[in-house]
């Protein structure tokens, strides 16, 4: 590990970049994403809120995955005055990937759909690297990411959304205690 | 290359990894079909939701009668058939070894020691019926991805989108006027070759990065025809008609490419190595 590190530290950042891409793929806003997953809304209320660390904690025990991030971005749907449900924008890290998604839940407490918002992952010798990931994490949910403006499509081993299924456990232990 | 712009793209966490639909920006209101049908299929062949036909049928008691999803059959009846063709490589019923090496989770109230039924013990009759001779631990993981994004094609197709791609986790197929790029994954994670694709579907299998270590033994989510883990160190990658057809045979090409090339039908798809052509044995 130790050479590893060495090594990559001498090489220039020029010649580095050639071997390391990271390509973000841009699927919806927050504004697109409450129209995709609350069609028929058209007032949205915003619930978001920074979690304390006795909440946070709490989430944690409830759900059995970690909190990435106190800052807790959601929102209710309503038509006229009916509430059609809540909207909880979340993200996730994975091995290769940076996640940006959206949990809808019902005015019943039911999830009714995960789509994607956005997704980045590397492409090389940035897998595992913190300080790859750390240019994400003060990123708030909705702000724009570079895009490169081209389709890729990439085949390769499946990518597992483990780490997906984790977070919506986590979203939905949030919305039972503290947005129901 | 196929601008964003010209593109709607929607991605949804499915079939255990990220599936993404993508069609021309008229017909954003059809990708909801494709990913209706591919809900279907997880839920129907699903090793882990109790309530999936896989579940049932790894349930299954030699003598009992079981009635499945026509889709359920067409895949099981795929698998079986490629199984005999491919002399046992291409096998179902691994999930008692991945269940063991920790793939998989446990199937309550069935010890995986009980379930050493292999596919010629799985039967097929009448229309939708499933019995088993001997009790079977079957993973559908390795051929219904690919038939989940066929169904999904098929859905958008259908529904008169002109041109469309869907992208199971890397297993991916796309019909219509365009040529779609696509990106091929090495084993190590980083990304190499580059294709264009068109009208046609490919799946890509490594393992390099998802070994799981016991007892001094490296695991793989792959099982070869002896019961013991497949280790490669590249990405085989196959190009066929149907995604199906493309999931299924990298895991025979894995362990033998040219049997996999021998499968495909002549001139309708290929085996890539790393993104390169694996030469045919010379006839």
């Amino acid at each position: 590990m130790f050479s590893r590190r060495f090594i990559l530290g001498a090489i220039p950042a020029v010649l580095l970049s050639r071997h390391t891409r990271a390509d973000a793929t841009v699927y919806f806003s927050t504004d697109t994403v409450k129209a995709q997953m609350f069609g028929l809304a058209n007032r949205f209320v915003d619930r978001s809120f920074d979690l304390t660390r006795a909440q946070s904690s709490a989430i944690r025990a409830a759900s059995r995955a970690r909190v990435n991030s106190n800052r807790i971005t959601a929102f209710d749907a309503y038509r006229a005055n009916q509430k059609l449900g809540t909207l909880v924008i979340d993200r996730v890290y994975g091995k290769h990937e940076f996640i940006t998604y959206a949990v809808a839940i019902s005015a019943g407490g039911a999830v009714t759909g995960v789509e994607i918002m956005d997704y980045r992952e590397s492409y090389g010798d940035q897998v595992r690297n913190e300080r790859w990931r750390a240019q994400f994490t003060g990123r708030r949910a909705g702000q724009p990411l570079s895009i490169n403006n081209e389709i890729r499509n990439i085949s390769g081993a499946t990518l597992s959304c483990v780490h997906i299924t984790d977070g919506v456990r986590r979203v939905l232990a949030t919305y039972s205690q503290l947005l129901a | 290359m196929i601008a964003a712009d010209d593109i709607f793209r929607r991605a949804q966490p499915l079939l255990g990894t990220l599936v993404e639909v993508s069609v021309p920006h008229g017909f954003k209101h059809e990708a909801e079909l494709a990913f209706t049908a591919m809900h279907s299929v997880h839920r129907l062949m699903s090793f882990h939701e109790t309530g999936s036909d896989v579940s049932r049928i790894n349930r299954l008691r030699p003598g009992e009668v079981l009635e499945c999803h026509p889709w359920t059959v067409e895949v099981l009846a795929a698998a079986l058939d490629l199984n005999t063709r491919s002399s046992g490589l291409f096998e179902i019923c691994v999930a008692q070894v991945l269940v063991k090496s920790g793939f998989l989770p446990n199937v309550a109230g069935r010890s995986s020691g009980q379930c050493g039924g292999r596919s010629p013990d799985i039967h097929l009759h009448g229309v939708g019926n499933v019995s088993v001779s001997r009790p079977v631990l079957i993973d559908l993981g390795g051929i219904a991805k690919g038939f989940a994004v066929d169904q999904a094609i098929a859905a958008l197709r259908d529904a008169g989108v002109p041109c469309a791609m869907v992208n199971a986790g890397g297993d991916l197929r796309c019909y219509g006027a365009l040529a779609w790029p696509v990106h091929l994954r090495d084993a190590d994670g980083t990304v190499g070759a580059e294709i264009a694709l068109s009208n046609q579907a490919i799946a890509s299998s490594a393992n390099l990065l998802s070994r799981k270590r016991r007892l001094l033994r490296a695991n793989t989510p792959h099982i070869g025809p002896n019961g013991r883990p497949v280790r490669i160190d590249r990405t085989i990658s196959v190009i066929a008609p149907s995604c199906m057809m493309a999931d299924a045979l990298t895991k025979v090409a894995m362990i033998d490419a040219e049997m996999a090339e021998c499968l495909l039908l002549s001139g309708q798809g290929q085996i890539l190595l790393d993104g390169a052509p694996v030469q045919a044995r010379a006839a």
